[in-house]
């Protein structure tokens, strides 16, 4: 909603920017599922699933909005030095927000790593509730478009 | 230190501390006929933790001790050993004569290969009241309520025919009651209150229909997850009930944490063999197993 709002206002098209196979945000999956492949490899191949992302550009310089199944990211990227980016990001479960992430990233070519420290709670449309947060470290690998595309008046 | 076991906190690498308790699940279904009388025997003999039975009443209101509301061909026959032609409604027999009428538990699972496999007639909760007097003052007793519109007895019968029961049985081990809906918890909270008692109640998550799809079940609990309309604190609360038990493939451990912070109490079902000490590490205080370790 917000990527469209954004683009109706801006009169912007989005750009779709890539794929995280791994989602580094919110990690629940490598520390909750992961770990349990061995006995319930059914739903932990479904929630691996759930948490792969496509990954939008906004039309403003730097921001992107990543949508999987499981969860959906706002967040703020800028480049530091050479390959290297900063970032920072609002967490959605269905769109509800139940956290907050920041991170580093890697971008070669068409691949990007990230790693982040996420925020997250289980507020949800059944209960708004940011009790019981957790810390989670992640690691994502996405794969997409050669270079991020720039918004047109970067150019 | 105190910042690395800050972080861990955060983290939910720490829940309790302590071991979760194992119960037996359907009085040990992996090592003997489910909800059998050598179950119950075999349980109380092996001093488990604690024993989940399932409950289905019959047309006369007594609690019998199966996990569906019918006798199936599959695992039961008529007493002379002949095969059943059709389902048999619990609730439409009294407890004598699906007692005396039939046998249960001849016939080997293929879940279980090991498991004993004995033909023994029906027993009801009066029977395992009974057993429970030879049994550790510390086991813990878990009734899991089986009432479904259509199927069964309303659960307001149900809150009556176990909790009266129970009390009038005056056993030193602890009770729990499970139900899978807010009708049934509501009804024996209600009732126990009214007598100005207390129970101890168990929402079971997700719901399964009688004849439903495993796989449905659980795709239904995910999609809902992911639609952020689960939560399993609201579970319990809209229940009234004191513990949420979540079966452990659609379970979210994340939800698991939040409850167990709220102060409800966390189960898992059902748990087996190598799992059992995979999920110990998580936010449960109880894991619901058909081979609970330590059977000698």
């Amino acid at each position: 909603m917000i990527a469209l709002w954004l683009s109706l206002v801006l009169a912007r098209p989005l750009a779709f920017d890539r794929v995280d196979l791994v989602s580094e945000t919110p990690a629940v999956w490598l520390h909750d599922e992961l770990p349990r492949a061995a006995s319930s490899g059914r739903f932990v191949a479904v929630r691996f699933v759930e948490q792969v992302q496509p990954v939008l550009a906004l039309p403003v310089d730097g921001l992107e909005f990543g949508l999987s199944l499981r969860s959906q990211v706002l967040r703020y990227e800028r480049p530091v030095v050479g390959d290297w980016s900063v970032n920072g990001g609002l967490l959605m479960g269905a769109l509800m927000p139940n956290g907050l992430a920041t991170g580093v990233s890697w971008r070669a070519k068409k691949v990007r790593i990230g790693g982040s420290l996420s925020l997250v709670t289980t507020a949800n449309w059944r209960r708004v509730s940011w009790a019981a947060p957790r810390v989670l470290p992640g690691v994502g690998i996405g794969f997409g478009r050669d270079s991020r595309p720039e918004a047109v008046w970067m150019k | 230190m105190r910042w690395g076991l800050a972080l861990c906190v955060l983290a939910g690498c720490y829940n309790s501390g302590t071991e979760p308790i194992i119960e037996a699940h359907r009085a040990g279904a992996g090592y003997w006929p489910p909800n059998s009388a050598s179950a119950v025997r075999g349980t109380i003999a092996a001093d488990f933790d604690g024993m989940e039975i399932d409950l289905v009443l019959s047309e006369d209101e007594v609690p019998m001790v199966v996990h569906d509301p019918f006798l199936s061909p599959e695992t039961c026959t008529v007493k002379d050993g002949s095969p059943l032609n059709e389902r048999i409604r619990i609730d439409e027999h009294t407890a004598e004569s699906l007692v005396s009428d039939y046998l249960c538990g001849g016939t080997e699972d293929e879940a279980f290969p090991n498991a004993e496999v004995i033909a023994e007639a029906l027993i009801s909760l009066d029977d395992v009241l009974e057993a429970l007097l030879d049994a550790n003052p510390d086991l813990r007793l878990h009734l899991d309520v089986k009432v479904e519109a259509g199927w069964t007895l309303p659960a307001d019968r149900y809150a009556e025919a176990i909790l009266e029961r129970w009390w009038a049985a005056d056993l030193p081990q602890s009770l729990v009651v499970s139900c899978n809906t807010v009708d049934c918890l509501l009804a024996f909270e209600d009732y126990a209150r009214l007598a100005g008692r207390d129970v101890f109640t168990q929402r079971i998550y997700p719901l399964a229909p009688v004849d439903g799809s495993a796989v449905a079940v659980g795709l239904s609990a995910e999609r809902d997850r992911l639609l952020g309309k689960v939560d399993y604190v609201s579970l319990v609360e809209e229940g009234n009930a004191d513990s949420i038990a979540v079966n452990f493939e659609v379970a979210d451990k994340h939800q698991l944490l939040a409850a167990q912070r709220a102060g409800i109490e966390t189960a898992l079902w059902t748990v087996n063999g190598n799992n059992l000490d995979a999920y110990k590490g998580w936010p449960v205080d109880v894991l619901i197993s058909d081979l609970p370790p330590g059977k000698r």
